[in-house]
């Protein structure tokens, strides 16, 4: 069972991250609403996994990713975003992202997803 | 055994054996410059050269080349270097192996046997290589993000394997193409059942089909299965056959000029005629088709260059490239053969006269690496191959003390840069002072010029001191048929090979110069004088001694008429006219030698048959040009 960082600019999302996750047995132990929140919170609660949300205001989560591998480059990310960012979806693999969700996205989805970056 | 020891069998194999030697060597120079990447390619030619060597009776070859395969293939990035000059060491051996086959000598094999043992020093480098699975992945269609999701796979799998390949190709996924099957070549200490878990697991993947690869072997031999069904089946045909094929042609369409003929005379039906013209059609379709098989791509001389070029460069300190363009494009069998010796030559000169030692080229601000450009196009009815280097260009100031010191020209007199161009090819002139190993003394470049005019083509020179020398060899594409300008003069049919002419000009009479003194004529092209040669009065009064100069003028009046046709035709910078009455157009024949008598005049260089049994006598500029520089 892991400790998450959920990042997101959406609360809503957020909140529905945060319960399916929790249901399944992780802990979230923070949230984040832009890229330079994520890299607060990481340095404050080193989590085992972070959903990052890749476009959001100000800093966006690949600009985030990368800050946070600098500090920690065993940082696991998955990525979740919305159809259509697909090339942000590669480049975030690139960057160091391990797995990715696009929403709308099934439960079972993201649980996966969450387990297979924990492998 | 014993049937492989024929001759018919060493020709074959001593040819297939070159063939692969060029092709290691374009593989191995690809590996240097990327050693990252595997060359299959390579793998492939070795892999031949295994099959080959088993069965043409050397086991002990066979068995080490395989040796080198399995090296090449299991070695790590680190070792690449090491292997490739291992392997270009047993790429000449290879080469001198081939030298003493062709030569009849018993081929001394001993010197691969050092090859082996240098082989066991490469331990260190081979990589443990696990199992080598290959895997077919399909997606659900629902799936919209593919590439990402094989990256995601890829990624996993990479915990736990080494991906030797993918298809499509990483590269591609990585672009973001769309697919629906995925193609993963890996080699893993896992075992299958683990490898399966991992794909399965992975979301939108439906299926995956795995399967145990034997060695790297049997991936370059499904590789080679692939290539195979590709390429169309080919037979090998000797050259006489073909010649033979085109002169039986030639006869055949003799034959048939009699049938329409004895047709004639007894008024022949409609349906004689439409089968005579559907023969007649047959036969010149076959007569294209051969031609067309007489054509080979230039790349089969060109493949050896690039590995020439990189030696000359090591063994003189010079960072060469050379780029080679349309080397599909083909040329006639009998030429390319003889295309070697002159390029090979050409390019020695290139790298050792034109390029410069990187210091040098640093100071004068140009890359330290040398190019070398092979470019082959197509030129109207030739073929052009020019070889240019962006190297120190033609120093004219020294060929021309050179010239003089050696008494070719008289001192004082200043030749243009074209002359000098004539000057180079013409007489054993070397502008390095030095003789090197690698081009000699410079000798040659009249042998290089003996054979490409022997093959009806001829050499450019262009050169801008400093930055570059460019050297257009201009060859016919076919010296089996020549397109040729058919001329009638007072009813005498005759022809001048369409090579070099430039242009055909109708020119008011009024527009024709005439030198009362020397009896000649000239025209005005483009501000420049062209002398004239009158083929009417030539022919008619001048036959016993055409390289006599002067050139008698007497055109009898009731042939003037207000305007004539001028041919004008241009080799290097000399342009010539040819008055001509009546022009009859283009037409490809076959060129046939002509003999003694007329040969020995100089003003034909071959004759051909026409449909009706028609002799055609093919005009040589060449040898006006030169009788008119000297009136």
């Amino acid at each position: 069972m892991a400790n998450v960082l959920i990042v997101d600019d959406s609360k809503y999302l957020r909140l529905m991250i945060s319960k399916i996750l929790k249901k399944h047995g992780h802990e979230v132990v923070a949230e984040a609403e832009t890229g330079s929140e994520a890299i607060e919170q990481y340095k404050n609660f080193k989590p085992d996994v972070v959903t990052m949300d890749i476009v959001m205001p100000k800093m966006n989560g690949l600009l985030a990713m990368k800050e946070i591998m600098a500090i920690d480059p065993k940082a696991n990310f998955v990525v979740v975003t919305a159809l259509g960012h697909e090339p942000l979806v590669r480049q975030a693999l690139k960057i160091g992202a391990k797995d990715f969700v696009i929403k709308p996205f099934k439960v079972d989805q993201l649980v996966q997803a969450i387990e297979n970056v924990l492998l | 055994m014993e049937d492989f020891e024929t001759e018919e069998f060493q020709d074959v194999m001593l040819l297939e054996l070159t063939e692969r030697v060029e092709e290691l060597n374009t593989g191995l120079l690809e590996l240097e410059k990327n050693p990252k990447k595997k060359s299959d390619r390579i793998l492939h030619t070795l892999h031949s050269l295994k099959g080959l060597f088993s069965l043409s009776g050397y086991p002990q070859l066979s068995s080490m080349t395989h040796s080198m395969e399995n090296l090449l293939s299991t070695i790590d990035s680190g070792g690449v270097e090491k292997v490739v000059s291992l392997l270009f060491q047993y790429s000449d051996e290879l080469q001198s192996l081939a030298n003493s086959l062709r030569g009849g000598k018993t081929p001394e094999l001993l010197r691969f046997d050092q090859l082996t043992q240098q082989l066991a020093s490469f331990d260190d480098f081979i990589v443990n290589l696990g199992n080598k699975f290959g895997i077919k992945v399909l997606f659900s269609p629902d799936c919209k993000v593919i590439s990402a999701r094989t990256l995601v796979l890829l990624k996993k799998l990479q915990k736990k394997a080494t991906v030797e390949r993918t298809v499509p190709p990483m590269e591609e996924i990585q672009a973001g193409i769309t697919f629906k099957e995925l193609f993963v070549e890996l080699t893993t200490q896992e075992d299958e059942e683990a490898i399966t878990q991992i794909i399965e697991e992975t979301q939108d993947v439906i299926s995956a089909n795995i399967s145990r690869l034997l060695d790297s072997v049997s991936t370059v031999e499904k590789t080679s299965v692939m290539d195979d069904s590709q390429e169309p089946l080919n037979v090998r045909v000797g050259l006489k056959d073909l010649d033979r094929i085109i002169q039986l042609l030639g006869e055949l369409v003799i034959s048939g000029q009699f049938i329409r003929e004895i047709g004639e005379q007894q008024a022949y039906s409609r349906s004689f005629k439409e089968n005579l013209a559907s023969y007649e059609r047959t036969i010149s379709n076959i007569q294209d088709l051969v031609i067309k098989m007489r054509l080979v791509p230039l790349e089969t001389i060109l493949t050896r260059f690039p590995r020439m070029v990189r030696d000359l460069g090591q063994k003189s300190d010079k960072k060469v490239d050379l780029i080679i363009s349309g080397k599909h494009i083909g040329v006639d069998r009998s030429v390319i053969e003889q295309l070697t010796n002159p390029l090979t030559h050409l390019l020695r000169n290139a790298v050792d006269h034109g390029i410069e030692l990187p210091a040098d080229r640093i100071k004068k601000k140009k890359d330290e690496r040398g190019t070398i450009r092979l470019n082959i196009n197509h030129e109207r009815s030739d073929i052009v191959i020019e070889i240019k280097d962006d190297g120190c260009g033609l120093d004219y100031k020294k060929i021309s003390k050179k010239a003089k010191n050696l008494g070719l020209i008289p001192s004082g007199t200043d030749l243009t840069h074209e002359e000098l161009h004539a000057l180079l090819f013409s007489q054993n002139l070397s502008t390095t002072d030095k003789t090197t190993e690698i081009s000699g003394r410079g000798v040659g470049l009249n042998i290089v010029k003996e054979i490409v005019e022997e093959i009806g083509g001829n050499i450019e020179v262009e050169s801008e001191p400093g930055k570059f020398t460019s050297i257009r060899l201009i060859i016919p594409i076919s010296v089996a048929i020549t397109k040729v300008l058919m001329l009638s003069i007072q009813e005498q049919r005759l022809a001048i090979p369409m090579a070099n002419i430039d242009q055909i000009l109708t020119v008011p009479i009024d527009k024709i110069l005439q030198d009362s003194e020397s009896n000649t004529k000239s025209i005005i092209v483009d501000n420049t004088p062209v002398p004239l040669i009158d083929l009417t009065s030539f022919l008619n009064y001048n036959s016993s001694s055409p390289s006599s100069t002067s050139i008698t003028n007497k055109i009898r009046s009731n042939h003037i008429t207000e305007k004539e046709n001028v041919v004008l035709w241009r080799k290097g910078a000399r342009t010539l006219g040819f008055l001509v009455k009546e022009l009859l157009g283009e037409r490809d024949v076959v060129i046939k030698p002509i003999n003694n008598f007329l040969s020995q005049l100089g003003t034909f260089s071959g004759a051909t048959i026409l449909e009706g049994g028609q002799v055609v006598l093919i005009l040589d500029p060449m040898n006006f040009l030169e009788t008119s520089i000297h009136a």
